[in-house]
């Protein structure tokens, strides 16, 4: 049996519990859900994954609803596409991670237009990769995102939202541990429907 | 009176004058400007100029070395063939026997000149002349031994002109007249300050104690530093001078340019300058000459003295280069001297082109006249020692050196060749009164790098190929030299074979042939097995199926992967194995007018004269005429064609029959050869002089002369001089009784890429002929075609019997030379989540291939060869991925030519 570490034992937790709280019925979910639409710039944690493919910009989506006090579940993905080369060859090679992300945050509104919330949630990577000389490479992982920000009410339902998020998934493919989490810095687009 | 008077005054300036130098132009084979020569102790010549041009001159020609640079190189200097340096534009080099390096300081468009080596070859000097008028002028020290270059270089205050000293102490000459002294940590103190500048653009200090030196300006003022001051020379040289060099204050040459853009030589002989005479060329750059015994007269550029001069355009001129060699004095007697047959250096070196050249060889001549062989400029070549019991045409005055040579060749750990020379030395018979003998050592390899330790799977050698020859093996005596006594017998030669073997004989990979002595069967002309226990008769055919058997052997080590720069060869040559050729012995008194002398000719006899081999077989009447100590330099055109002595008319011969054979033949037309060691001069040497030959009609001479009835030969000498006559003597050629027989016609040619001996040609000989093929340097024989004995055709000699016309042509193609520095490294290449390892081979081009098309890599599994691939010749890397990260790799490289046939492989491995 394979062990599970504790990141991924947490991270599944999470997962299970957003799940159920985000996606259950409730007569209140129609007026609380929300929406986000947000464009980060990534910057891997690896220095492999910085020398091979570097940095770039992830789109990602997400959708969140309170459930208690100034709690708020939150389910979403993002995507990053990157191009890179192979260390000593330089062979073209492509790289796809899609995570899936949820998890819980804390908001703390600081005026009726502004707040700023820090949440914590659970990641399900998906990551491909094409290696022309070497086949290609079709996995997942799981692991940990933190994420902080705040958000700008510009009507009563929209407002532009400034975060950072930090995430964390290792994995070993080889005789070597790569690590494929970042620091994402971006803006979004949120709607409360 | 009068003329014993003019005897002895004639004696006396043929024993004072030395002989004058030969200045010869030497072809260097480049169109390049060449500005440095030097000359190593051994006697090898370099020479550097433009576009990285670097040549070496072994003897016999020169040759271009890969200085892995296109800059121009300045100059070069050294302290023996394993360590040389040369310098130029943004270069420094550093030759270590083997190969040029590259040890440049700083590339940043400078110019680096002169260079130095220690005499100890401890250290290396190098200047860096300022050209911004700001007086930045550079020293840099390099430590040989740690090969690191001193952490600063030093400003001195003008360009360094010459070099002079021991590692830490330097003494230089700059351009302004300074004169320097720099110790190891580049610090510098003044000797001499100049008054004035001098604007001196050659110097040369003397190494006898660093204190002297001569300098010479652009203007031609020649200075000379006596130590305390310089004084002006008044040389009253109008060329302009580039370079300056001697051996002595009394022996010093400028070289450089006149007015018409030729070169000059002018030569210092410890009281004034002189303008040598020598052959037209072009500028002359720079100049090293040395004393190669110390001997000769000083002030005087004799045969003691080695010069080498280069200039431009390629231009080369020395004095008793080994121009026009012709083989050894001496050769390896035949089991039948009767035959007057010998092998000569040419000959053995002839077959020893089938060692490739990677194998060391050792050649051991253990009797009289082996110096001449040991010495020979055929085996002066860095894979190759060489030993002998006697100097340069001497005899072995100290027998028994054999004696210790046979017992201590012997396989064991820490010997060496130097070894075995010892025990020579110490087994020889002395008298007791001290040694005084001349070096007995030669080639270019140290005997101290030849080592004798066992064969093993991983040591210093190999595996090892002996082969043992000795002509006439036979019983020596022991005599005191001193008293005369005699001692008994010497072991025989048989004993020195056997002992030889038994020492080798428990060894692995290691093969003795032995050549020796007589024919096993007189009656089979064919038998090639010798008496008495000896594989092969003893003469150049025994010698030569002896060679093939080593050759067969290097083959098979070849393909079990030995590696070749571990494997040995050794010839012995047993005591009775040389021979001192034909030195005259007979004095006829001197002709004056008109003398009568007498020979007997007989016709089972088959003369040979001793100086030439007629190749026309036409009969004639010759003689000799010997100019021992005469020393007369044989006369050329400027096409450089032999000149003959004597005109038409000069001498007549008349051949008086045996009564009732006819009238006398007047003989009034001759023609006329030389016989001469090589370097031009006629009687430096014992049984040197002119032939004069005087053809005579076939059937005349048969008719007449070939009955061995007593004849009488009548020589008119009609020049003003009186001549000597050596010996008389009568070429029958090829001659045939009753009906005239068509002579078989022998026609030998060669391909591109060498020569044969004989030399191509047409011939008529009957009987049998060998012919022997010899490539030019990076060709190889591979084989004759025509009219070659089934089977044959590899054979080296080739051996043909003369029953019918026939046409024989040696082939030859250019050696296909295995690419240079094959290296192979193992790499990690990955993506994020895959990786693999791979091994990357790289390699150079060998530079002396003219048609390779492409390379192949082969990958060396449990001995068999898998084509890993092949690409273009313009490829010199290629990738085997995704190879293992814990197993060991190999790999065969090899070029292949548009013939599609392979180099011989290199090898890598990785781990």
């Amino acid at each position: 049996m394979k062990k599970i570490s504790t990141i991924s034992a947490v991270s599944i937790s999470i997962f299970v519990s957003v799940f159920v709280i985000v996606l259950s019925p409730s007569p209140t979910a129609a007026e609380d859900l929300i929406g986000r639409f947000g464009l980060s710039y990534f910057s891997p944690i690896d220095e492999a994954f910085r020398d091979i493919y570097g940095g770039g910009l992830r789109l990602s989506g997400e959708i969140s609803m309170p459930v208690w006090a100034n709690f708020e579940a939150w389910l979403g993905m993002s995507i990053l596409g990157r191009t890179g080369e192979m260390t000593y060859t330089k062979d073209e090679i492509r790289l796809k991670i899609i995570p899936i992300m949820a998890g819980v945050r804390y908001v703390y509104p600081l005026n009726q237009k502004l707040n700023i919330y820090t949440g914590l949630g659970a990641a399900y990577f998906f990551y491909h990769e094409e290696i022309p000389p070497l086949g290609n490479i079709n996995k997942s992982s799981l692991g940990v995102v933190i994420k902080a920000g705040g958000s700008l009410y510009l009507t009563d339902r929209m407002f532009v939202d400034l975060f950072v998020d930090y995430s964390t998934s290792k994995v070993e493919p080889f005789d070597y541990e790569v690590e494929i989490g970042g620091i994402a810095f971006g803006f979004g687009l949120g709607y409360v429907i | 009176m009068k003329k014993i008077y003019s005897c002895i005054l004639f004696l006396l300036i043929v024993i004072t004058v030395p002989a004058a130098a030969q200045w010869l132009k030497m072809d260097t084979n480049t169109p390049q400007t060449l500005r440095g020569a030097w000359i190593a102790p051994d006697m090898t010549l370099y020479a550097v100029g433009d576009a990285g041009t670097i040549l070496i001159y072994n003897g016999l020609f020169w040759t271009p070395m890969q200085s892995k640079t296109t800059n121009m190189l300045f100059d070069i200097w050294g302290s023996s063939s394993d360590m040389v340096a040369a310098c130029g534009w943004n270069t420094v080099l550093l030759y270590n026997g083997k190969n040029w390096k590259n040890i440049t300081p700083a590339a940043s468009n400078v110019f680096y000149t002169p260079i130095w080596v220690t005499p100890d070859g401890q250290s290396l000097w190098v200047g860096q002349p300022d050209f911004s008028g700001l007086g930045f002028d550079w020293l840099y020290r390099y430590d040989i031994t740690s090969r690191q270059w001193n952490s600063f270089a030093t400003v001195v205050a003008g360009a360094i002109m010459a070099f002079c000293g021991s590692d830490n102490d330097i003494t230089m000459v700059l351009e302004n007249g300074d004169i320097k002294h720099a110790d190891n940590n580049l610090t510098i103190t003044d000797i001499y300050s100049s008054s004035s500048p001098l604007g001196l653009q050659a110097a040369w200090i003397n190494p006898s104690d660093c204190r002297e030196a001569f300098g010479v300006n652009s203007a031609g003022t020649i200075y000379y530093f006596n130590g305390s001051s310089w004084e002006n020379m008044q040389g009253g040289i109008s060329d302009s001078i580039w370079g300056i060099h001697g051996t002595s204050s009394s022996n010093v040459y400028a070289v450089g340019i006149n007015s018409q853009g030729k070169g000059v030589v002018w030569f210092y002989n410890g009281s004034k300058w002189k303008r040598e005479k020598i052959p037209s060329v072009r500028g002359l750059i720079d100049v090293n000459v040395v004393d190669i015994d110390t001997g000769g007269a000083a002030g005087v550029l004799d045969k003691h003295d080695r010069i080498l001069t280069i200039g431009e355009g390629g231009a080369g001129l020395g004095n008793n280069p080994p121009k026009g060699y012709r083989g050894s004095w001496t050769g390896l007697v035949d089991w039948d001297d009767s035959r007057r047959k010998y092998i000569s250096d040419v000959q053995l070196y002839s077959l020893m082109l089938q060692i490739p050249k990677e194998v060391k060889r050792l050649l051991i001549f253990s009797q009289c006249y082996g110096g001449e062989f040991a010495k020979s400029p055929l085996f002066q070549f860095s894979h190759t020692a060489t030993m002998s019991a006697s100097g340069p045409d001497e005899t072995s005055i100290y027998g028994g050196f054999h004696l210790g040579v046979s017992g201590g060749a012997k396989p064991e750990e820490g010997r060496t060749a130097q070894t075995i020379y010892d025990d020579g030395m110490a087994n020889a018979y002395l008298d007791g009164s001290g040694f005084e003998t001349t070096e007995m050592k030669g080639g270019g390899l140290d005997l101290k790098e030849f080592h004798l330790d066992p064969v093993t799977e991983t040591g210093k050698v190999r595996s090892r190929h002996i082969i043992i020859y000795c002509g006439k093996p036979g019983i020596g005596k022991k005599k005191d030299r001193k008293t005369g006594k005699d001692l008994g017998e010497e072991v025989s030669d048989k004993d020195d074979r056997d002992r030889i073997k038994k020492n080798f004989r428990n060894e692995p990979h290691t093969t003795i042939y032995t050549v020796g002595g007589p024919p096993a069967s007189s009656s089979s002309p064919n038998e090639t097995k010798g008496t008495d226990g000896w594989d092969y008769r003893g003469d150049f055919h025994g010698l030569a199926q002896a060679f093939r058997r080593v050759k067969e052997d290097l083959d098979k080590d070849k393909a079990a992967e030995r590696p070749l720069d571990k494997e040995q060869f050794i010839l012995y040559v047993g005591d009775h194995g040389e021979y001192k050729r034909s030195k005259n012995s007979v004095t006829i008194p001197p002709v004056s007018s008109r003398t009568t002398a007498f020979t007997t000719i007989d016709a089972s006899a088959r003369f040979r004269n001793a100086l030439e081999v007629d190749m026309e077989n036409q009969p004639a009447f010759e003689f000799v005429l010997p100019y021992d100590d005469l020393n007369v330099k044989v006369q050329r055109d400027a096409g450089g064609n032999y000149i003959p002595f004597y005109a038409q008319g000069d001498f007549f011969m008349e051949i008086i029959p045996p009564p009732g054979k006819g009238s006398p033949d007047y003989l009034s037309t001759f023609f006329e050869r030389y016989c001469d060691d090589g370097d031009d001069i006629l009687g430096n040497q014992p049984g040197e002089g002119v032939l004069l030959r005087f053809a005579i009609d076939e059937t005349i001479f048969l008719d007449k002369y070939l009955n061995g009835a007593p004849v009488d030969i009548v020589i008119t000498n009609n020049t003003s001089s009186a001549v000597y006559v050596g010996v008389i003597s009568q070429s029958t050629g090829t001659v045939s009784r009753g009906p005239h027989v068509k002579k078989h016609t022998l026609t030998i040619a060669a391909t591109a890429g060498g020569t044969t001996d004989p030399p191509p040609g047409t011939y008529y000989p009957e009987g049998e002929v060998t012919i022997i093929p010899l490539p030019d340097p990076d060709y190889l024989f591979i084989g004759w075609s025509g009219d070659v004995p089934a089977g044959q055709e590899n054979y080296v000699p080739l051996t043909i019997t003369m029953d019918t016309d026939k046409s024989i042509t040696a082939n030859f193609r250019a050696d296909i030379l295995p690419p240079l520095n094959f290296t192979a490294q193992k790499i990690f290449n990955r993506s994020l989540f895959k990786a693999e390892y791979i091994n990357i081979l790289r390699w150079q081009a060998n530079p002396n291939n003219v048609d390779i098309v492409s390379y192949r890599i082969y990958r060396v599994i449990d001995g068999s060869w898998d084509l890993a691939g092949e690409v273009g010749a313009g490829v010199f890397q290629v990738w085997d991925r995704n190879v293992s990260p814990d197993r060991e790799y190999r790999y065969a490289l090899v070029a292949v030519n548009t013939q599609a046939q392979e180099s011989s492989p290199v090898f890598v491995t990785v781990k």
